[in-house]
């Protein structure tokens, strides 16, 4: 298993690039450092689908350059951050809880996670109590007391404070303080992710004015909990961090600092790497990597990552002007297209020789993190698929390779067998993807007519006349993801009563599934803070998926970055960002 | 002189307002908005997304949008840039400073190097050196200036060293060793790359342009009457032929000021110069309305003035020319 093609730094646009003359460069580039034998076997933790480094023992000192392709906007996760900026923030605040690689809550500011075993989550769900680890300091040697979880709350809970994540607040009535290490969270209705409602903490006394979150200097220069602290931060150049000598874990970190260094071209940063002057490029592309591990200089360590790259079929009638989800999908409506499409298409294909086996396989969206449901694999069966097909009343009588309707329901004879295509632009990766499923469903005889839009266009809003949340496309392809604690996204992707609407312009559920008992098991999942109930009744959900297949998942990308020789210690999550276990971290000394 | 240079600016001022008003309009009609940065991630849903657009104002009819930005910047406040949540201003002057100096630098380097050669190889045509000057010009001008850079961190970063201390010749990039204290021979040592990307362009172009110029001048009669008078050789070329056919070269230098401003994308991105280029590349990325705006506003109100001061130069170095 290898990294995946980085959707993230591909995405990131990069124009400049002439491909022919940077191919050029490429051999002269391997040839620049000492090539030599390398490790290539160093093994992750046995079975364990991420890559964690168990070098040993650890040497405290030394810095390591981590390096970054842009600048980061905000250290404030509350205001909003662009994806590069909370690589930086993770080193430097914490919250009440984090996630571990296998998706599992684990505390972090908080003394223990609060059950309804413990008392920490009451009879009727609405009350959760946190204890606090006691003697924890900020950065600066104030005690981390209640009084900032209540703190972070009162500027996270209003937009109007500048916050970018109110509605994740909007169930909590009040956060009482009855004690410096006690915390009473109480809510209007139960929060299903209420383990997930303090990802960060911010320091009361080193903010200011909840009102005032949008313009606080802690935005560009905070105090955390967390093992780093921000030194000095010159735009567009660097941010250093040094070691908190104030960390709650005695002897760590181990690293005295973490230089981030902004570098924008992606041959650049290989060069820093190959030079020995970057221990960490984050995302590094394909050919980056390749060319940093002929060097000998670092490898390429990944972990699942939480995008999976799946085929949206709009059950209901598109470009009819109605957002509703009937009448169904002339074509697509019919179970068995649906199926037969899954049957043609060959994912081991796409996965292992177009993308060189650095994807990972996955047949459902729910296969992932703490409630991994499995589900029946789709295989791939082109007869079975042609037959299916006939069966459908989609058959080739004209002989021109392409199927039309004979006697299908709603559909005038003749009609050819052709659907609309459509994913982003910008990203390569997801061309090729589309590509190989286009090739595919030729052979069976399913035409399809392949348009890429630019990404706000295909992820705008309902104002912005988006054709996902309108209803007006036949296929999407693209990649999304559910985070470690999901029930609210699941919510909004697959609830009947999520089918984006006039009404309801923020629902999800685009390719218009509706299920009234999927709806139940996703609220009774919601509803119990009991993970067993809750995955038992999200795997519900994840076989009627199956059956309906309302969406088919193509492949599951990984996360990761090239790592130097010389750092260790680190693993690569799926779930939090590259410096979540930056305390562990250390370098070997020269 | 002060009474054109007054009436040409404002005279300007109808067109900067029609330019503010197209580039507003056009960055709006592009796909996506400020809002785009952060749907991607996991923790901005939807609701916290509308509300994100409703507090920067994203929701108001344009012509509203419009009024207000300019309302601000008439009063001098070029506002917030909205990923970064500061002052435009504020994002800018970190920037400038850099930018100007790698500018500034590139471009003084650039005149020292082109001036000579143009003037040499118009005089000596066809010959050695000027065919040897050509050449290399044209393979300056149609070098892709990314490519040029990435040759230059190849061979000075990775390939060559400092004998002495076993370092790597020239730095990777960046303005200055990072933390190490303020020091002139740092901040060369860091702008050596950089500049010699830059100015392997510009040479090329400056010194053919003043090849071509000085060529005109040179077999004029004044040049020609010059020499019969009996001036020496150098005293032609320098006063009656270099003058002369340097009044174009200058106001091509004025019309190439509000570059200084803008900076140079490739060279900043290669060498992780913190400048202008990539403040606005990364703004358009994000669609940062008003750090585009003001970044689009100040290079328009730099390329008008260059204008005038282009005009005004050339009156100024050529008698014949009247303003008025």
């Amino acid at each position: 298993m290898r990294r995946s093609p980085s959707r993230s730094s591909a995405w990131h646009a990069r124009w400049w690039r002439i491909a022919a003359l940077v191919a050029l460069m490429t051999p002269l580039l391997a040839g620049a450092g000492a090539v030599g034998a390398q490790d290539a076997d160093s093994t992750p933790a046995a079975e364990a689908p991420y890559y964690s480094d168990t070098e040993g023992p650890p040497q405290p000192g030394g810095v390591a350059n981590f390096l970054l392709y842009e600048d980061p906007d905000s250290l404030n996760p509350l205001v909003g951050q662009t994806s590069i900026a909370v690589q930086v923030s993770q080193a430097i605040l914490e919250g009440l809880t984090y996630n571990d690689p296998d998706g599992v809550f684990q505390p972090g500011l908080a003394a223990e996670l609060p059950t309804l075993e413990n008392g920490g989550v009451s009879e009727d769900l609405t009350t959760v109590t946190w204890k606090l680890k006691p003697d924890v300091l900020w950065s600066d040697g104030t005690p981390f007391t209640s009084a900032d979880v209540r703190h972070t709350w009162e500027a996270a809970r209003d937009a109007a404070n500048g916050s970018a994540v109110a509605s994740e607040y909007e169930l909590i009535d009040d956060v009482q303080t009855p004690d410096p290490e006690t915390v009473v969270v109480t809510y209007s209705a139960f929060n299903a992710g209420y383990l997930d409602q303090f990802p960060w903490i911010v320091p009361q006394h080193a903010t200011g004015a909840p009102e005032e979150m949008a313009n606080w200097d802690f935005n560009r220069a905070p105090i955390g909990t967390g093992p780093f602290v921000l030194q000095e931060w010159a735009p567009a150049e660097y941010l250093t961090t040094v070691k908190n000598e104030n960390y709650r874990e005695e002897g760590k970190p181990y690293l005295d600092g973490i230089n981030f260094l902004v570098v924008p071209a992606e041959e650049a940063r290989t060069a820093r790497m190959i030079q020995g002057d970057g221990d960490v490029m984050l995302w590094a592309g394909d050919e980056a990597e390749q060319q940093i591990e002929d060097a000998g200089a670092g490898m390429g360590r990944i972990a699942p990552g939480v995008w999976v790259v799946r085929m949206w079929f709009n059950l209901s009638n598109p470009f009819d002007g109605d957002p509703g989800a009937e009448p169904p999908h002339p074509i697509l409506g019919d179970i068995r297209v649906r199926e037969a499409i899954t049957m043609a298409v060959n994912r081991e294909r796409i996965n292992q020789e177009l993308l060189e086996g650095r994807v990972f396989d996955i047949d459902s969206p729910f296969a992932v993190g703490w409630m991994a449901c499995e589900v029946e694999p789709f295989t791939y069966d082109p007869e079975a698929a042609m037959a299916l097909l006939d069966e459908a009343g989609w058959r080739d009588e004209d002989g021109d390779g392409i199927r039309e309707a004979h006697g299908v329901a709603g559909v005038e004879d003749g009609t050819p067998l052709s659907l609309m295509m459509n994913g982003y632009t910008g990203f390569s990766t997801l061309e090729l993807i589309e590509l190989a499923i286009q090739e595919d469903l030729k052979a069976v005889g399913i035409d399809t007519r392949l348009e890429n839009q630019e990404f706000a266009v295909i992820f705008g809003t309902w104002a912005d006349g988006s054709p996902r949340l309108l209803g007006d496309f036949d296929i999407l392809v693209f990649d999304a993801g559910w985070f470690a604690e999901p029930g609210k996204d699941i919510l909004l992707d697959l609830h009947p009563d999520q089918v984006p609407s006039e009404e309801t312009p923020g629902g999800g559920n685009f390719t218009r599934w509706v299920r009234e008992d999927v709806g139940e098991w996703i609220e009774a999942a919601n509803s119990s803070p009991d993970i067993e109930t809750r995955r038992e009744n999200f795997c519900k959900v994840a076989d009627a998926h199956r059956e309906d297949i309302p969406t088919f998942p193509i492949l599951q990308f990984s996360e990761g970055s090239v790592y130097s020789n010389r750092i260790h210690g680190y693993t690569v999550s799926t779930w939090e960002y590259a410096t979540w276990d930056a305390e562990n971290w250390w370098v070997e000394q020269a | 002189m002060a009474a054109f240079a007054i009436r040409r600016i404002v005279g300007a001022i109808p067109l900067l307002l029609f330019v503010s008003v197209a580039v507003f309009a056009l960055l709006h009609a592009a796909p996506g908005g400020p809002t785009g940065a952060y749907m991607r991630r996991g923790s901005m849903n939807a609701a916290d997304l509308a509300a994100l657009e409703q507090k920067l104002g994203l929701n108001d009819p344009l012509p509203v949008q419009y009024g207000k930005w300019l309302g601000r910047v008439v009063q001098g406040d070029l506002g917030m840039a909205v990923t970064t949540k500061r002052p435009v201003a504020v994002e800018i002057m970190d920037r400038l400073p850099h930018t100007l100096t790698l500018m500034a630098v590139a471009w003084g380097a650039t005149l020292l190097i082109a001036i000579p050669i143009g003037i040499f190889s118009a005089v000596r045509q066809y010959s050695k050196f000027d065919h040897a000057v050509t050449m290399l010009t044209f393979i300056g001008q149609s070098i892709p200036i990314f490519w040029f850079g990435l040759i230059l961190l190849l061979v000075f970063y990775m390939r060559l060293e400092n004998p002495i201390t076993g370092e790597p010749l020239m730095p990777a990039g960046g303005v200055a060793t990072m933390g190490a204290p303020f020091s002139l021979t740092d901040r060369i040592h860091h702008l050596l790359l950089p500049v010699t990307m830059l100015a392997a362009g510009w040479v090329a172009w400056y010194s053919r342009f003043l090849r071509a110029s000085m060529l005109e001048t040179i077999h004029q009669d004044y040049v020609r009457t010059a020499r019969a008078k009996g001036l020496s050789e150098r005293l032609v070329i320098l006063r009656h032929g270099f003058r002369n056919a340097a009044i174009p070269l200058v106001t091509l230098m004025a019309l190439d000021v509000p570059f200084l401003f803008t900076g140079a994308l490739f060279t900043e991105v290669i060498f992780a110069w913190p400048g202008m280029g990539r403040l606005f590349y990364a703004a358009a990325e994000r669609r940062d309305y008003g750090l585009l705006m003001a970044i689009i506003m100040i290079t328009s109100v730099l390329i008008v003035l260059a204008n005038i001061l282009a005009d005004m130069l050339y009156a100024w170095l050529d008698p014949r020319i009247r303003l008025s």
